[in-house]
């Protein structure tokens, strides 16, 4: 159950402290905080695909999806890529640093609907941070859900994020099946080489009573999704995660507006039926 | 029965009630800089100006200030500090002589800045606010209200005026905080007589005989859903500069910045907000420099859907007050009220609608 924790100014960051980073590749890390007040930090709780807004005091603000699961209470965990001010300045944290955390923000995958239904999770690249929420929360939940199959897609081997969960421990989970693929290879990698949507040949799936979540570069998604119309998946029955830049996280400053939505409040999870009625979504 | 209890106030009165108010208040008010007109802080009443066609910007930095402190971040102590009670001035304030449009569009932004979360740097100033609205009996030169259906306000003003005959105004009553002005007062204001209604409903009458309709609003959204890939916008986008003037004079746009500023002693930090406009290139920039408005013509025709169609979904209402002052400031030439016009032209004598069946 999520408790709302109500704070007279949405705006005001709560302090929180880094607890440990886990380097996951040369850009990315795993990035693990603690709120400071002790009731919060025990209180808090946050829906798979929900955002947060990370201060880095001094340098900025920005929208990060949580990486953890609510199934697992303790720290909440962020995966972060170097790709600007802030994101460089996170990279130079080391525990016991303090930030300010503010949310959770946005809807979420749609946990309520997705239950008793098979499960089809593509991600790309980076667009594994937010999925890596809902796929724990699944293994942990296990019974709500039917079957689960992860088509997980990187420019390199090297570039993959959860490596040792993908390796190990999705695929040791009852009735998951995981498959990888990297655009490119060296001569150590004995799997699929191809963009993520050469997985669809390799692996069949069946649309009837399945739900797909897809999270990945813009370029992604237009791709991935025609696979999925051709496999007759209901256009509300594909989800997708938008990234846009929010400056507030709250529905206030536009600069996430997509058409007629906000990716902050209404997103950032929306479905393909909805996406593809927006213009500029994907 | 009383219902509602209306007033007159003569309009040399008037300078005698804000001369009163400014014990009480901080007193805004519309004056004349060179060849235009600007709201500003008065402290004297001789110098208003409510001969006013439009001021140049909106009230909306009033309530939503170009930039603004929201927290200040001590580096040694590890403490956020909230902005917000010194951002709010102790003392309340009174706006005198808002026109309608500009009353609509804070209407506009009460929506925006409320709902699920609150934005309390906007709300608790307008809850500071007290508005003393003005009726235009004529149009200015650039605005377009009545096409908008912004020449009207129900609410959202503490007390509204209406200019009627012998040099009076017409008090309407908005809220108590407009019963708390007439209570500063009494003697200036009396009941309204049946006559003085009959004045009013003449002024009235006047106003609509005036104010244009350039344009019309009924078929808008479908002409925006239908002109997404219309030559307008190219054409259009090449005159556009990007410059954003159109939307830092408007009394709607709301869209902010957040920006973290360092002092020069390096041991703290202020967390600002400021105007942004979406017609700026890096608006819709997301990590990886990936930009989801790239060309010029893509913000520009952004800001018209944003506006038009994006804020009927989001908020019930267009975003428009049409108070013209985008057409006035525009370096282009850019006229807000063509392009729809155009648009409206276009999508009415599209071959599907016209010559097919």
């Amino acid at each position: 159950m999520q408790v709302e924790v109500k704070r007279e100014n949405e705006y005001i960051p709560n302090l929180a402290v880094l607890k440990n980073r886990t380097d996951m590749t040369e850009l990315e890390t795993l990035f693990e905080f603690e709120f400071k007040d002790k009731d919060l930090q025990d209180h808090f709780s946050y829906k798979p695909g929900q955002f947060i807004q990370l201060s880095m005091f001094g340098i900025g603000e920005a929208p990060f999806s949580i990486s953890s699961t609510p199934t697992r209470p303790g720290t909440i965990e962020l995966g972060i890529r170097r790709a600007g001010d802030v994101t460089e300045a996170i990279h130079r944290l080391e525990p016991g640093d303090v930030v300010g955390l503010r949310g959770p923000y946005g809807n979420g995958f749609p946990l309520e609907k997705m239950k008793g239904k098979d499960i089809l999770i593509v991600a790309g690249g980076i667009g594994l941070v937010p999925l890596r929420s809902v796929i724990n929360y699944i293994i942990d939940e296990r019974d709500d859900f039917g079957h689960m199959t992860l088509f997980y897609g990187a420019c390199l081997p090297e570039e993959r994020i959860f490596v040792d969960e993908l390796e190990n421990d999705w695929p040791s989970a009852p009735d998951v099946d995981v498959l990888q693929t990297v655009d490119e290879c060296h001569d150590t990698w004995m799997g699929n080489v191809g963009v993520v949507t050469t997985l669809f040949d390799k692996y069949e799936v069946d649309s009837e009573n399945t739900v797909a979540l897809i999270c990945g570069p813009p370029v992604m998604y237009r791709f991935v999704v025609k696979e999925l119309l051709d496999l007759d998946f209901r256009r509300d029955e594909i989800y997708m995660s938008l990234e846009r830049r929010m400056k507030c996280g709250v529905g206030k400053c536009a600069h996430c507006q997509v058409g007629h939505k906000l990716v902050c409040k209404d997103g950032p999870v929306f479905t393909y039926f909805e996406v593809q009625r927006l213009q500029e979504a994907i | 029965m009383v219902i509602m209890q209306n007033y007159v106030i003569k309009k040399e009165d008037l300078n005698k009630l804000v001369e009163r108010a400014l014990d009480d208040y901080d007193v805004y008010a519309p004056v004349q800089k060179k060849s235009i007109h600007v709201y500003d802080q008065i402290s004297d009443p001789a110098s208003m100006d409510l001969n006013y066609g439009q001021t140049m910007t909106s009230a909306k930095k009033l309530f939503n200030p170009p930039v603004e402190n929201m927290m200040t971040f001590d580096f040694d102590k590890k403490e956020i500090k909230d902005r917000l009670e010194d951002t709010i001035p102790e003392t309340p304030s009174l706006i005198v002589g808002l026109h309608a449009c500009d009353i609509n569009g804070l209407l506009f932004l009460d929506r925006v800045y409320g709902g699920e979360y609150d934005d309390l740097y906007y709300q608790k100033r307008r809850e500071k606010t007290t508005i003393i609205g003005l009726n235009c009996l004529e149009s200015c030169e650039s605005g377009f209200c009545r096409s908008v259906n912004t020449h009207i306000v129900l609410e959202g003003y503490d007390l509204f005026l209406t200019p009627i005959e012998d040099e009076r105004y017409y008090v309407n009553v908005g809220s108590p905080k407009g019963d708390r002005l007439i209570t500063l007062a009494p003697d200036l204001f009396e009941e309204a007589t049946e006559d003085d209604v009959d004045a009013f409903r003449k002024s009235l009458q006047k106003k609509h005989e005036s104010l244009p309709v350039e344009f019309h609003l009924d078929n808008l959204t479908e002409t925006l859903d239908m002109a997404w890939d219309d030559p307008i916008w190219e054409e259009i986008g090449e005159d556009c500069m990007n410059c954003g003037s159109c939307a830092l004079v408007c009394p709607t746009c709301y869209c902010f910045d957040v920006v973290d500023e360092v002092g020069l002693d390096l041991k703290e930090s202020t967390r600002k907000r400021k105007w942004d406009t979406c017609l700026y290139y890096d608006f819709a920039l997301v990590a990886g420099n990936h930009n989801f408005r790239e060309e010029p013509e893509a913000r520009l025709k952004y800001r018209f859907y944003h506006k038009m169609r994006g804020a009927v979904h989001d908020q019930g209402i267009i975003a428009c007050t049409g108070c013209g002052r985008c057409i006035d400031a525009c370096p282009a030439g850019i006229s807000f009220l063509d392009v729809l016009a155009q648009l409206q032209k276009n999508w009415a004598s599209a071959p599907t609608i016209e010559g097919g069946n």
